[in-house]
């Protein structure tokens, strides 16, 4: 070997010797490191230990409380697998489904209503994805059929990550569900009853600005915008542009200003607008928590209440005046005929007070036991609702025997019983005296009326008696005389004969006039043109005189005696004073709303206008003839009087008269 | 045949009496009158039998017993009822004439002033009278 070998080799020992004094050196820092952090292991798994223990504990804790919590919770629990069995449920679950997995099978998907499944699988999904659903409602089918609201808290459950069952907590939120609904239509209700009200309303907040109000506030303030737009918008500022609805726009303001201020609450203060109406108007500040949170205004129209009750008392003063101070004995009775009320009227006609009066029976103060039955039937007529009038007779207190007519009619209460009578008393003592002799007076003038008639015909018959008896006296004188009178005798003696007849045409004529109306009954149907027939044919008419009847007379209620009288004698009347060599006499009738108007004319001499009123009188006739007595257009006007009717004429003289007459249609 | 007539008046005017037996001799005619001053005077020559007329003319105004009274109580009369009676009187008035009809009157004629027309008128009722069947005799 060489020394270089052994060199080399030395030197390689050396390296290897210092490599291992290194490699000892290092050994034992890494030990002891080693052993530090061994020592640093123990303290730590010993402590990992403790935590262990503690963490083993309080997981078992909180399985244990969690375990309490699912079996004592009010709200239903389920867990089902990801197919929807039921694996898990309390009893509270099994009211809600009535299902109990106690007993049967239990799929959640069989309570599912059909239009529910979508939106049910979506959540499902959406609580496999996230881990939870919250408050998720639906509805569902219970096992007898019963639909129910439910809602739904869930989370799933995961094994490995993946999603391997959902636990959820189910609430019967039905009820909840119905009375929201309820709640919800009654807010709709309640806010269209505002916006509709008959009352104007009006909420503010606390800082003026107008929150709520109605149609009926805009149109008692005359604002021509919609409620909806005066949201938001400031009350003071609103208001100025109505402020000329007020009566007193500067003393209102202020009470409204002094109602914010105070925010005090008031009712029913009376407002009055411009166009007279009245309005109450209440104001209620709002306050939360003891906090202003605004005011609520509103106004009610009473216009009418107040005019009504206004009227109302007016009219009550009124009749309460009348009926104190009126002349018609007035008292109230109860349902015994006892008195509770007589006004002044009555005291003065009975000549009792009203303390005689009151508490009494009016039958036993003032009836005379003729007539005391009569109240008591009248008394039971009131029970049964009748009113009626009765006379009475009576003694007044100073003995007086009176004549009341009484009007009595039941009175009642509010609820419609009869309580008693209110009798309203008039003296009729002096009207039923003044009664008692029209009739008397009435018989005797019937009396007096036939003797009249009666006198007539006797006077009529007396008289003409001597006259036919001159007649014949006179005659048999000529006859037993032929030949022994000279002519002036025989024209004296018929001028007496010729006097004789005048004389008996005015008896008949004055009997005729008197006989006009009595005892004549004028409901006959008489036909004017058979009239006229009749006449034209039996009166004496000259060749040269024609009638012409216009037109179709009318039928009329009456007596045919008097009608026949009266146009006999006014054709007559036109016949006697026809000058002309062709008489023309023309009868027209015109109907009336009431009457029938009449006319007969003719081409006679005429009648001046001075005499119109004097030939309707009797006596008086303008052509003294034997055939004139002057009765004849009298008796005309006498019947025309007893038909309603009016009689004239329009005479030319020299060129014809025409009479005009109405007679009343029957 | 004309007959002669036993003819009642019954009237109370002298001048009325001499004035139909006046006409009935100008008439040339054969018929008795008997007057009767008024009703009750003729109801006793009736009843007597004194007389026994064809007719019986009648004014209605007379003293006593007036011409209707008279003829009310011949109508009720089971012995005279029978008798012919024609109404001779100055009266128009209607209520009369309703009641002569209604008690029962054979005519009723009225005087008229003119004794020419009296004449005419006695002669026709007469006349027609004195062919009728009568019952007296």
């Amino acid at each position: 070997m060489s020394k270089s070998e052994v060199e080399i080799l030395k030197e390689a020992l050396e390296r290897e010797k210092a490599a291992r004094l290194r490699e000892r050196a290092s050994r034992k820092a890494a030990e002891k490191i080693l052993e530090d952090k061994s020592r640093e292991l123990y303290h730590l798994s010993n402590k990992l230990k403790e935590t262990n223990l503690e963490l083993e504990k309080l997981l078992d804790e909180k399985s244990i409380e969690l375990k309490g919590i699912y079996d004592n919770i009010n709200d239903a629990y389920v867990v089902i697998d990801l197919g929807g069995n039921v694996l898990k449920m309390n009893d509270m679950a099994a009211e809600i489904f009535e299902y109990d997995i106690n007993f049967e099978e239990f799929n959640v998907n069989d309570t599912l209503l059909e239009d529910q499944i979508e939106a049910t699988y979506e959540s499902f999904e959406k609580l496999m994805t996230k881990g939870s659903l919250n408050n998720f409602e639906s509805q569902i089918r219970t096992k007898t059929g019963k639909i129910k609201w439910v809602q739904i808290n869930a989370s799933a459950i995961f094994e490995n990550g993946q999603p391997i069952a959902a636990q959820g907590i189910i609430r019967d939120v039905t009820q909840e569900k119905k009375s929201r609904q309820l709640l919800r239509a009654s807010e709709s209700r309640l806010s269209n009853l505002i916006l509709n009200l008959h009352s104007g309303i009006l909420l503010e907040d606390e800082k003026g600005n107008i929150v709520l109000t109605n149609n009926r506030f805009c149109e008692i303030f005359d604002i021509p915008s919609k409620p909806e737009e005066l949201i938001g918008v400031s009350c003071a500022r609103q208001l100025r542009y109505s402020k000329d609805i007020f009566l007193d726009p500067t003393s209102e303001f202020s009470k409204m200003k002094d109602l914010i201020t105070t925010k005090v609450q008031i009712t029913a203060e009376e407002v009055i607008f411009k166009d007279g109406s009245i309005y109450e108007r209440d104001f209620i500040p709002i306050f939360s928590d003891g906090e202003h949170k605004g005011n609520l205004w509103s106004y009610r129209d009473v216009t009418l209440r107040r005019k009504y009750r206004k009227s109302l008392e007016k009219e009550r003063a009124k009749y309460s005046n009348i009926i104190a101070n009126m002349n018609l004995g007035l008292i109230e009775v109860d349902n015994d005929d006892r008195i509770l009320f007589a006004n002044q009227g009555f005291c003065e006609m009975s000549g009792y007070t009203q303390e005689d009066l009151l508490g009494n029976r009016g039958k036993d103060v003032f009836l005379t036991e003729a007539d005391k039955h009569i109240i008591d039937e009248q008394n039971k007529d009131r029970l049964t609702g009748k009113s009626n009038s009765f006379e009475l007779r009576v003694k007044t207190k100073n003995g007086d025997n009176r004549t009341w007519l009484v009007s009595g009619a039941p009175n009642y209460n509010i609820q419609g019983d009869v309580i008693g009578s209110i009798g309203i008393h008039l003296d009729i003592t002096e009207i039923k005296s003044l009664q008692e002799q029209k009739e008397i007076i009435l018989k005797q003038l019937e009396q007096s009326n036939k003797e009249l008639h009666e006198y007539a015909h006797i006077v009529s018959h007396d008289l003409k008696s001597p006259l036919r008896s001159i007649d014949a006296l006179v005659s048999w004188i000529k006859e037993d005389n032929k030949d022994k009178f000279d002519d002036l005798t025989m024209e004296n003696f018929s001028l007496v004969e010729k006097t004789l007849e005048t004389m008996e045409m005015l008896i008949s004529d004055v009997l005729r006039y008197s006989k006009v109306g009595f005892n004549k009954s004028r409901n006959k149907a008489v036909n004017l043109n058979d009239v006229i027939q009749r006449l034209v044919d039996a009166l004496y008419i000259p060749n040269h005189i024609s009638v012409e009847v216009q037109k179709n007379l009318p039928t009329l209620r009456g007596n045919k005696t008097e009608l026949l009288q009266l146009f006999q004698n006014l054709i007559s009347n036109a016949v006697k004073f026809i000058d002309k060599p062709d008489g023309l006499i023309k009868i027209d009738c015109a109907e009336l709303e009431n009457h029938y108007q009449f006319s007969i004319a003719d081409n006679g001499i005429g009648i001046a206008e001075k005499y119109h009123d004097k030939i309707f009188q009797i006596f008086h006739s303008l052509k003294k003839s034997k055939e004139s007595t002057g009765i004849g257009l009298s008796i005309v006007k006498k019947i025309i009087d007893n038909y309603d009717g009016k009689i004239w004429l329009e005479s030319q003289p020299g060129e014809g008269t025409t009479f005009f007459f109405t007679l009343k249609k029957g | 045949m004309k007959k002669n007539l036993n003819i009642l008046l019954v009237e109370d005017n002298f001048i009325e009496i001499v004035k139909l037996k006046r006409a009935i001799s100008h008439l040339e005619m054969d018929h008795e009158v008997v007057e009767a001053e008024n009703g009750e005077i003729a109801l006793e020559l009736l009843r007597d039998g004194q007389i026994n007329p064809d007719i019986i003319l009648l004014d209605l105004n007379m003293p006593k017993m007036n011409g209707l009274e008279f003829l009310a109580i011949v109508r009720n009369d089971d012995e005279l009822r029978h008798l012919p009676i024609i109404v001779l009187t100055t009266s128009n008035n209607s209520l009369d004439l309703m009641e002569a009809y209604k008690l029962g009157v054979s005519g009723y004629i009225i005087k008229p002033l003119k004794y020419d027309d009296y004449i005419e008128k006695i002669g026709h009722t007469l006349s027609y009278w004195s062919v009728n069947e009568l019952i007296a005799n």
